[in-house]
């Protein structure tokens, strides 16, 4: 189920609030545990029994590792475990495929293909497990003990299939204990609309012009292939971060308070500074648990090199299972690296202005390697972008003025300056004027989201064009 | 400062809490005029259906079609793109003066299948020496109204089409419909909601077709209320209903639809939405239309809807007419070919519905 459907809107959410707030306080995490795992299996029920399994491991792996705690090899062998079973499941639904492909192509060699569906959320969720067993290793985190508190943190519905990625030691606290006042609600309703907007209302729409553009394979006038590469830019980022915002939202109306993900991340001055602003809990995750065990940049620069290529080759593959997304992370340890030497120290002598276009640029054209999963497409889309197919042609200068009012909402919204407008409007207000406004704006914004929401469902069928 | 947060959360859950409650308790629709499709009713509850997941996705469409008042969430969807500037919608383009166009774009067309539907067509002309065989590719509303389009839209390019179909058949007739039907761009020869064309553009194709045809009555008017397929798709507020015309047919004409008699006309469909039902009310994989007049020669015709209100001028020239519409017809076409003693054999079709066309294949059988 996804967060932008009639059917989650609806009916599940309703259903799930009402049924959250009835039940007594001891009994919410259980029913906060039911309903996840009804949402997850959703679409595809089998896969439910691999949510358990991977529950009950990671449960199984923090107990005994706490029982173990003065052996420290003991202690070592049951960290690996449970990461060898974490990742093993995550590399066999979500890379086997992958693997094959490969090896048939290089070996020349004819293995079926398995065609897994990939679980959804599994990148994420397998993540959040490890928060859990690599803290317990370290002790960073008390071990639970709860078996329904701790597979209500695993599968939680808001953040299960998209993130933002909340570590165990985010939430500790709140699993055995939280409150909900009626200001944090109304907070969490708001921060929930406005996400809904961002993937209805711009996201989708945005989208659909990229959807158009890489329809025509890549070849096409630069102007076109440039509208892409920025409509698709923006769709990404309206679709993840509505997505961290409708997560957050929920997670209030639950007594949550989960991390934020997103900080304006196309208002960026360098590639580095990008990279503390978009998908910050993944960012976070490689970090701590990765890049810092490594040795980070404590051993020596030759080390450092080797360690973010390696963090950022995954970064890259974690994304998806394709060759695409594995350049699109070797294109960010290239940049970050060279920041690091020395181009950082070079962009702080620039204009403000020049920065955020090295960026915008950089990150454009990153969207374009990550965007064509198809690589016979990617060379020519580079091309056409450059001008190795004419300037203008086709639909381009079409698609320019009917998508610029969309465009230019798109590109505000992705900056501070709705938040600062609206703080300078409500300004001069007192507590209660300034909410009303921003209630009357956020229902507006939900109205309008269900009619995109159902304007998308509405499917005039041809009958065969008749 | 707590009501104020109450009352923001009781808006809130009332608005999406409503909806399903309305569905729930109220009458279920069936089927949608404006989609034209059925909608989904209220799925069974099972554990088979939901192991299968079938429930799952049965009431995921069920809450979407039964939301209440949906034409008009949709209709405040379209307005608000129309309010940015979005000049598509639902792949429509929105033209002047009234015109919702069918978005062909060049890349709407697939050029692989047309060729190869040209090597059927060709070996098929081939096989059937002796019968002429004419091209009528129907242009599709954008590619002659180009005048109507939005500024800068794109469609696909109509002549280069034909120009394909000469170049690959050229002991077939292949008459130049695009500069005819521009020609009579002063009538309406499209109508303004629906990507069919109208009696006038139906109209100049038969004198195309047959410069000395014998059909000479005047049109008679059969509803003013048409909102067709490409208003649909936009579900836009602001449409003007078009004009249907009819061209009347001589009384001893008789129509076989699959084995059934159907009326040629059915005035039944004045009650429906889709007013382009009233040729023959749809299509069939076979109809044989006999009677028009008896000069003995018989027409096959292959063909998509346009073909619908084309053929009611033929039955003057034409004492029998064969429509095998290959969607639906699954016989053989040579053998009615070789038993009705076909004289000529016309390909009736809008030119991208001909191009993407994969039922050509049955012309081998």
């Amino acid at each position: 189920m996804v967060f932008s459907s009639t059917i989650f809107l609806c009916i599940y959410l309703p259903l799930v609030l009402l049924g959250y707030y009835i039940c007594p306080k001891k009994g919410r995490n259980l029913f906060l545990l039911i309903v996840s795992l009804v949402f997850y299996a959703w679409g595809e029920p089998k896969y439910v029994f691999l949510m358990i399994f991977s529950i009950l491991v990671n449960y199984v792996f923090g107990r005994l590792m706490d029982k173990n705690r003065g052996n420290g090899k003991r202690l070592k062998l049951m960290l690996v475990l449970s990461v060898v079973i974490d990742l093993g499941l995550l590399g066999f639904f979500k890379y086997t495929d992958f693997i094959i492909s490969n090896v048939n192509a290089i070996f020349s060699t004819g293995f079926d293909l398995l065609n897994i569906a990939l679980p959804i959320g599994i990148s994420f969720y397998t993540f959040q497990a490890m928060s859990y067993t690599i803290d317990v290793y370290r002790d960073d985190v008390k071990v639970q003990k709860n078996l329904i508190d701790f597979g209500m943190y695993i599968t939680m519905f808001p953040q299960l299939i998209a993130g933002p990625i909340v570590r165990y030691s985010d939430v500790e606290t709140q699993l055995a204990e939280r409150t909900v006042t009626t200001g944090d609600f109304a907070d969490g309703i708001m921060r929930f609309i406005v996400g809904l907007g961002k993937k209805v209302l711009l996201a989708n729409q945005i989208g659909a012009l990229w959807t158009e553009i890489y329809g025509l394979g890549g070849m096409s006038s630069a102007l076109t292939a440039w509208l892409g590469a920025a409509a698709f830019t923006f769709q990404i980022y309206f679709d993840f971060s509505g997505y961290s915002d409708m997560a957050i939202g929920l997670g209030k109306m639950f007594g949550f308070k989960f991390p934020e993900n997103f900080r304006y991340p196309y208002e960026s001055v360098s590639i580095t500074d990008f990279w503390r602003r978009w998908h910050i809990t993944l960012s976070t995750w490689f970090k701590e648990y990765l890049y810092i065990p490594l040795g980070g940049n404590r051993r020596g620069l030759a080390r450092q090199a080797l360690n973010l290529l390696i963090v950022w080759s995954l970064t890259g593959f974690w994304h998806g299972a394709g060759w695409n997304f594995v350049m699109w992370g070797l294109y960010y340890f290239v940049i970050l690296f060279i920041e690091k030497l020395f181009l950082l120290k070079a962009l702080d002598k620039l204009p403000k202005l020049l920065r955020h276009l090295y960026s915008l640029l950089l990150i454009v054209i990153g969207w374009v390697i990550f965007a064509c999963d198809d690589m016979s497409v990617l060379l020519p889309y580079l091309g056409s972008m450059f001008g190795a197919n004419g300037a203008l042609g086709g639909l381009d200068v079409y698609w320019l003025i009917t998508k610029l009012a969309l465009l230019v909402i798109c590109a505000v919204a992705s900056t501070q300056m709705p938040k600062k407008l609206f703080a300078s409007v409500t300004g001069t207000m007192n507590e209660k004027a300034a909410f009303a406004v921003k209630s009357v704006l956020a229902v507006a914004l939900l109205v309008l989201s269900m009619a995109f929401l159902i304007g998308d469902s509405y499917n005039p069928f041809l009958y065969f064009r008749f | 400062m707590k009501k104020f947060h109450i009352a923001l959360i009781a808006v809130f859950i009332a608005i999406i809490t409503l909806p399903a409650v309305f569905v729930f308790a109220g009458t279920d629709k069936e089927f949608s005029e404006n989609e034209n499709r059925m909608l989904q009713t209220a799925p069974v509850l099972s554990l088979d259906n939901i192991l299968s997941g079938s429930f799952q996705e049965k009431i995921t469409d069920y809450i979407s079609d039964q939301f209440p008042a949906r034409d008009t969430w949709t209709r405040l969807g379209t307005d608000v793109k129309k309010l940015a500037g979005f000049k598509d919608i639902g792949g429509a383009y929105l033209g002047d003066d009234g015109y919702y166009m069918e978005k062909l774009t060049p890349e709407d067309v697939n050029e692989t299948n047309l060729r190869s539907n040209l090597v059927m067509i060709d070996e098929f002309a081939k096989k059937n020496e002796g019968i002429p065989i004419t091209m009528l590719l129907v242009p599709a509303t954008g590619t002659v109204m180009d005048d109507k389009l939005p500024a800068h839209a794109q469609m696909y390019d109509a002549e280069k089409l034909r120009d394909t179909v000469v170049t690959a058949l050229p002991d077939l007739n292949v008459p130049d419909l695009y500069t005819c039907l521009r020609e009579n761009k002063s009538e309406q020869i499209y109508y303004r909601t629906d990507h069919h064309w109208t009696w006038n553009g139906a109209y100049a194709a038969y004198k195309l077709l047959v410069p000395d045809g014998a059909y000479s009555a005047s049109p008679e008017l059969f509803s003013e209320s048409f909102l067709g397929t490409t208003y649909s798709k936009t579900l836009d507020a602001s449409a003007k209903a078009d004009k249907v015309y009819i061209a009347p047919v001589s009384d001893n004409v008789a129509v076989t639809a699959d084995g059934k008699q159907i009326p040629l006309y059915d005035m039944a469909a004045k009650n429906e939405k889709d007013k382009y039902k009233v040729f023959f009310g749809g299509n069939y994989g076979q109809t044989v239309i006999t009677g028009g007049c008896d000069n003995g020669k018989t027409l096959l015709v292959i063909k998509d809807s346009f073909a619908n209100s084309l053929v009611p001028f033929l039955t003057a020239d034409y004492e029998t007419i064969i429509m095998l519409d290959m969607r639906y017809y699954m016989g053989s076409v040579q053998s009615i070919i070789e038993e009705s003693n076909v004289d000529e054999i016309l390909f009736a079709q809008e030119m991208s519905s001909f191009s993407n066309d994969r039922n050509l294949i049955k012309l081998t059988f």
